[in-house]
């Protein structure tokens, strides 16, 4: 997998890391920056959590706008905001997409008008397509994925798929996701989307 | 001492401060009771216990203020009443209750109580203490229960109140079971209860569905005790009146020895009078009842929750409220009612009306809710919107729904 994203996707850095806490935190409506990987808790800043129990080695692809890019030219794909694996890149290894947004208020999270959970969902959905379609990821592998607040995750998370939405995109799309903002790495075969 | 103003003209916020060490599965428990208070939290975590001991508190100074004196057993009247193993209490178990009237606690390093009275038990008001037991559901299956009452305990006591609520209801009186459709009578004759089912189909409460069982004698101890109990008529015993006579004339001495007077000032005669009427009747009614979901499907729960409050808060007495849950749905219920107080002037009142709840809200400020956990508790109330942290709900849902997420790894949909 990190072979096929250098080769098609040539702009995006794949960095790696075998700590046994992760911070994943996006940047860019903070300081401007991107979205990165950390290996201890930012201070001032929430973030995804993945505890990496064993450790395993795993790789993370944190996107920068418009990193999806499609064979129209100028036409990007939709994209969430990073993917995490384990190195060792094998067919039965998880996969792990983050789409991540940051507001300090729950009216904002659950405004219709803003219709987050689909957006976020959706968000994910294309990146997932979009490795699939360019065979960066089997055809029929079934991935994780996280939509996080991590600002406010803590207060409503169970609430955030109400409708059976999750079932739906598993059957559909087959991508487990969850409102939440943490993960467990219990192995390469294993990752626990949880509540920690 | 706070005064809130809610239904009733003024409402003096019950602030008795308890402290519980080493008491069964309780290691250390600080609080300050309320008008409403819920103790969640799981199995054997000490709900029950905590329960316990304020309703033992709040007998033993009511037995202490109206009788004068108490000689009564700590282990009889606590241990016994209440059905606390001997195991639960050890050198280090402690409790204080401290009240605007009295302080009582036990030292277990010496196992005695102590029970002191405050200055001011000139202003004590006789109330009437109910504990409501899980167990409640006895007294709807198990016929002629008349006949069982030998021993003292908090199951006893509560099938005594039951026996004096139940003749209040008959086929001409009958007692609505929340919104079920369902109607309870007693038919005196025969002791027996009945309830009415689709308007006109009578069933004996025994062969009734187990949520039925376990509601039907809820609401009718909650109706009962917050409203009909208070216009009835009671004589005090020789031995009542007596210990009220005593107490006056000797108010009276300490009064008029103060004022170096023979005879009492108008305003010291008015406050004799008022202690007079104050211990001559019940004035409002603590209530303790344990796990009050059980057997109730999520939509009869928050009902019931919503019954509760609009009888212990709408009303011109001042009733309190003790309640253990495990169930989360009970504690939405109580939100709903305590934030549609918060948002009560910000909605017209078709819309207000509309919603279940609004003959419940209830001041958030009058409401505690703890959680209670590995022998200690914790208020779960968010200080902010002063409702329930959402934070707490999600807890308890993620708990569950991570095995769900575990298991959907696996799922071929």
């Amino acid at each position: 997998m990190i072979d096929k994203i250098t080769e098609l996707l040539p702009d995006h850095t794949i960095s790696m890391s075998a700590s046994p806490d992760l911070y994943i935190v996006d940047f860019k409506n903070i300081n401007g920056g991107g979205v990165e990987l950390l290996e201890t808790e930012p201070v001032d800043v929430k973030s995804v959590y993945l505890k990496n129990i064993q450790p395993i080695k795993i790789a993370f692809d944190g996107f920068k706008d418009n990193a999806l890019p499609t064979d129209v030219a100028g036409v990007h794909n939709k994209q969430c905001e990073c993917v995490v694996f384990p190195a060792s890149c094998k067919a039965t290894d998880w996969i792990l997409f983050i789409e991540t947004k940051y507001t300090n208020d729950l009216r904002t999270a659950f405004d219709e008008n803003n219709d987050y959970p689909n957006y976020m969902a959706n968000q994910i959905i294309a990146t997932v397509e979009y490795f699939r379609t360019k065979n960066i990821i089997p055809q029929k592998k079934r991935v994780h994925a996280i939509v996080s607040f991590p600002t406010l995750i803590d207060e409503f998370s169970s609430y955030f798929f109400q409708g059976g939405e999750v079932e739906e995109i598993l059957q559909n799309h087959r991508i487990l996701i969850r409102a939440t903002n943490s993960a467990l790495i219990k192995s390469e075969k294993r990752i626990t989307l949880n509540s920690i | 001492m706070d005064i809130i103003s809610c239904k009733s003209p003024l409402y003096i916020k019950e602030m008795s401060h308890l402290i519980i060490k080493n008491i069964g599965p309780i290691d250390d428990v600080d609080i300050r009771l309320n008008k409403i208070n819920v103790f969640m939290g799981p199995q054997s975590s000490g709900k029950s216990t905590l329960t316990k001991i304020i309703s033992y508190c709040r007998w033993a100074e009511k037995r202490y203020l109206l009788d004068g004196t108490f000689n009564y057993e700590f282990s009889e009247q606590f241990m016994n009443f209440h059905r606390i193993d001997e195991n639960y209490l050890s050198a280090d178990s402690y409790f204080k209750y401290e009240s605007e009237f009295t302080i009582i606690s036990y030292d277990g390093s010496t196992k005695q109580q102590s029970i002191k009275k405050k200055q001011n038990d000139l202003g004590y008001q006789k109330s009437k203490n109910i504990y409501i037991p899980a167990e409640r559901n006895f007294v709807s299956v198990i016929p002629n229960l008349g006949k069982y009452k030998e021993t003292n305990d908090n199951i006893m006591s509560f099938l005594y109140d039951w026996y004096d609520a139940k003749k209040r209801y008959s086929k001409k009186k009958t007692l609505p079971i929340l919104n079920l459709g369902v109607n309870y009578y007693h038919i005196d004759e025969n002791d027996a209860d009945i309830l009415t089912i689709k308007k006109d189909k009578d069933i004996s409460l025994k062969n009734a569905s187990s949520g039925l069982q376990s509601v039907t004698p809820l609401i009718m101890l909650i109706d009962y005790l917050s409203d009909d109990f208070y216009t009835e008529k009671k004589a005090l015993s020789v031995d009542e009146s007596n210990k009220i006579r005593m107490f006056i004339e000797k108010k009276f001495d300490e009064l008029t020895k103060k004022n170096g007077k023979d005879i009492a000032s108008d305003e010291d005669e008015d406050a004799l009078m008022k202690a007079m009427v104050n211990r001559s009747e019940d004035h409002y009614t603590n209530f303790i009842i344990e796990e009050p979901e059980q057997n109730l499907f999520p939509e009869t729960q928050r009902d019931l929750v919503y019954f509760l409050i609009q009888k212990i808060n709408h009303s011109e007495r001042n009733h309190t409220l003790t309640l253990t849950t495990h169930s989360p749905y009970i504690l939405y219920a109580l939100n709903n009612c305590m934030l549609g107080y918060g948002v009560k002037d910000a909605l017209d009142s078709d819309i207000q009306t509309e919603l279940l709840s609004h003959q419940s809200w209830i001041n958030p400020d009058l409401v505690g809710v703890w959680e209670i956990e590995n022998g200690t508790i914790k208020s779960i109330k968010n200080e902010k919107t002063g409702t329930v942290s959402k934070h707490y709900f999600n807890k308890i849902m993620n708990d569950v729904m991570d095995e769900y997420y575990e298991m959907l790894n696996y799922a071929e949909l």
